[in-house]
């Protein structure tokens, strides 16, 4: 969809992909890691950058029925979660337009990746 | 041919004569004379109608300064202008005297003085321009105190001029001694400027003439020097006297100058048409799409013309380049090599290279005639985001990982700085200058020779793209909130914005167009082209040209053409008008037979479709 430019974040904490280390969030966005995936553990976060977002589809979690949208690393196309498009609970509307990044394929940039 | 004048008394360059019009608000075909016509003392041209002679009353009875007649000399035959004119007559009469001698004709020139009585120079002016062309140096000085120049100051200058002209023809004929005494005697009581004098004094050692001519840059006594003395002294001599040179041309010069900067889309450079006014088409491009080009198998991100005018050049996603000839707008080459998607490429200077960057994190280099990839560069941990060539076998790469790197066309990193982390990047080489935007949305200037850090021009929002004008002197950024702003560099001042276009958070390349980049153009993220006027900031154009958004836009001088590359896998061109509007249809139809011939020859995957 276009040629985007990568964004960069600044400061500690930053989140980025595991496979090639593109930032995704900072840490003060973390909203709650109370959540999980198709991989175990996965966070929810306010904002996120450099990634892409795949087809709208509705389906059913634990909390109830959603729509959503998988999201993929904008460098290596790989997996990385999801984000809330419509929330059908009304104790769920929280989590619109936020995203899901799963534990397993993200990693602390700052601690693991040298740039 | 000068019809002998006296009483120069009036002609002293500080009065002015009143104008007769405001004594005698009555005249009958009204003259339009004496409008504080530099105190010279040309003879009012006389024209006998019913007012003539309450004219010449008031003539008398303004006194010494006014406007005065031979004595002695013949009422002038009746003349009725035809028209008023707000021009002084004299002015006007005595430019077209100039134009006359010019051009060599003397009889006419005799008798339009004869008939209007004015003259095109008085005795003194004939007879000190007479003294310079002949090099006769001692009347020189004599002319020049009767002519009588406005101040001490200028007639020093004046007088130092025909006095260095002396001394360089003297030193020409290798009287050295002579010369020696004009520069010891003459040349240093006239001026205070003392490098000037060395420089004189150092030409005495030149052994030939030839030698004394390159030194002194100039071009003997038999060239055009004695000529350039005389403009040289126009500007003491008050110009009532001595008709600048050429003077109607200049006015002609600069009228369609004029009608040229108020040519908002101004395509074709205009003539030298005096009978009427310089305009360009209505429209700048075509209204309907004229050429589309497939043959990329995912989105096109970039598109540039070869600088020649020969090739089309087009990056894509689909991690291949696409060269096209401009004739037919065929394939010519399909430039494979890269593991990831291609997303900008540049030309190299004289078109035979392309180097392309791709989100591989490497560079390619490409021979264009062959199609086939001569270097592959790695050494960036990011995309390169940009790429300009510094000459043949340099060329500079910025990138998000804060290298600046200069590369040569053998494979090898030639320099390598550290830089904020690179969105785009422009290069003047003229003007020595690298200007590079950063992710926090300001522009680094850099001098480009030695890669030193000049100054910071600062934005409001991330810069997605910028553009330079051929001159080097604008500078385009184009903001993610979707507006341009023009950067004037030698001001460091932003001087216009542009906007109306959609911009959300995607790369889209701006650009220069037009002649003498006239326009500024820009893609949209609704596929639609945007035009607008350089020097107003007016929307001219909304071409609508895609189903998807505009990633790239590129204009060719050669091919007077901007090509607009898409999200939707095709490349659009606009070939600008040549001419007036009737014009269109005659271009568009040479395009379209163009494409249909070419289909039948090329089995690629090109298909050309005139809409």
């Amino acid at each position: 969809m276009g040629y985007m430019h990568k964004t960069f974040l600044s400061g500690n904490g930053i989140y980025g992909c595991l496979h090639c280390g593109t930032h995704f969030a900072k840490k003060d966005k973390l909203n709650s890691k109370q959540y999980n995936g198709q991989y175990g553990r996965a966070y929810l976060f306010d904002h996120i950058v450099n990634v892409r977002a795949g087809e709208e589809e509705k389906r059913a979690m634990t909390t109830g029925v959603h729509i959503v949208q998988d999201i993929t690393c904008m460098e290596c196309n790989t997996y990385v979660g999801w984000t809330y498009i419509k929330a059908f609970e009304p104790t769920q509307k929280f989590k619109e337009g936020k995203f899901i990044l799963e534990k397993e394929v993200i990693t602390d940039i700052t601690r693991d990746w040298v740039l | 041919m000068t019809l002998p004048l006296d009483n120069h008394s009036a002609s002293s360059n500080g009065c002015s004569s009143p104008t007769i019009q405001s004594n005698n608000p009555h005249l009958s075909n009204g003259e339009g004379e004496g409008e504080g016509s530099n105190g010279s003392n040309a003879a009012a041209g006389g024209s006998s109608n019913s007012s003539s002679s309450s004219r010449s009353d008031s003539e008398n009875a303004s006194g010494s300064n006014g406007l005065c007649r031979y004595p002695g000399q013949p009422q002038q035959t009746s003349r009725t202008c035809l028209r008023d004119s707000p021009y002084s007559e004299e002015q006007v009469v005595r430019l077209i005297m100039q134009e006359l001698h010019d051009r060599g004709f003397v009889d006419t020139l005799n008798h339009l003085q004869k008939e209007s009585g004015f003259t095109l120079e008085d005795e003194p002016t004939a007879r000190f321009r007479a003294s310079i062309l002949a090099g006769e140096w001692d009347q020189v000085k004599d002319a020049l105190l009767s002519i009588g120049l406005s101040s001490e100051e200028n007639k020093n200058a004046a007088l130092f001029a025909i006095k260095r002209q002396q001394f360089l023809e003297m030193l020409e004929e290798r009287q050295l001694k002579q010369a020696l005494m004009i520069l010891q005697n003459e040349l240093t009581t006239l001026t205070q400027d003392i490098p000037q004098l060395h420089r004189l004094s150092s030409l005495l050692m030149c052994p030939t003439p030839e030698e004394l001519r390159i030194a002194a840059s100039w071009d003997g006594s038999k060239g055009r020097s004695r000529f350039q003395v005389l403009e040289s002294l126009q500007s003491y001599i008050s110009p009532g006297k001595m008709v600048p040179v050429h003077r109607m041309e200049t006015l002609f010069d600069q009228a369609i100058e004029r009608q040229c900067d108020v040519c908002e889309r101004h395509v074709i450079s205009a003539g030298h048409d005096l009978y009427s006014d310089h305009s360009c088409a209505s429209s700048v491009f075509p209204p309907e799409l004229q050429i589309n080009l497939k043959g990329h198998e995912d989105e096109v991100w970039y598109v540039a013309f070869s600088p020649d005018g020969q090739y089309l050049a087009s990056a894509s996603r689909d991690k291949t380049c696409i060269l096209w000839s401009t004739s037919d707008y065929s394939i010519v080459h399909r430039l494979v090599g890269h593991d990831g998607e291609v997303s900008y490429l540049e030309w190299s200077p004289d078109s035979s290279m392309i180097v392309s960057a791709s989100n591989d994190k490497t560079l390619r280099l490409w021979d264009v005639a062959t199609g086939k990839c001569k270097n592959t560069y790695t050494g960036h941990e990011e995309t390169a985001s940009s790429c300009k060539w510094l000459d043949d076998e340099r060329f500079i790469t910025g990138s998000l990982d804060q290298k600046i790197i200069i590369w040569s066309t053998n494979g090898l990193l030639v320099k390598q700085i550290s830089s904020p982390r690179v969105h785009d990047m422009v290069v003047s080489v003229e003007s020595s200058l690298l200007l590079a935007a950063d992710n926090n949305s300001s522009v680094h200037v850099y001098d480009l020779s030695t890669l030193t850090f000049l100054y910071k021009l600062e934005e409001p929002t991330t810069i997605m793209s910028l553009a330079l004008s051929s001159n080097s002197r604008y500078c385009l950024t184009e903001l993610r909130t979707g507006s341009l702003h023009m950067w004037d560099l030698e001001t460091r001042t932003r001087v216009r914005d542009f906007s109306g276009h959609i911009q959300g958070g995607y790369v889209i390349r701006c650009t220069f167009a037009g002649l003498d980049d006239r326009f500024v153009a820009t893609g949209s993220e609704d596929g639609t082209l945007f035009v607008w006027s350089r020097s107003t900031g007016r929307l001219l154009e909304r071409l609508k040209s895609h189903a998807k958004s505009i990633n790239g836009c590129a204009w060719s001088k050669q091919v007077s053409a901007l090509a607009t590359a898409s999200d939707d896998k095709t490349i659009c061109i606009w070939p600008a008008y040549h001419g007036a509007p009737s014009d269109i249809s005659r271009n568009v139809a040479g395009q379209s037979s163009r494409s249909e011939t070419s289909l039948n020859d090329t089995d690629d995957r090109s298909m050309m479709s005139t809409v």
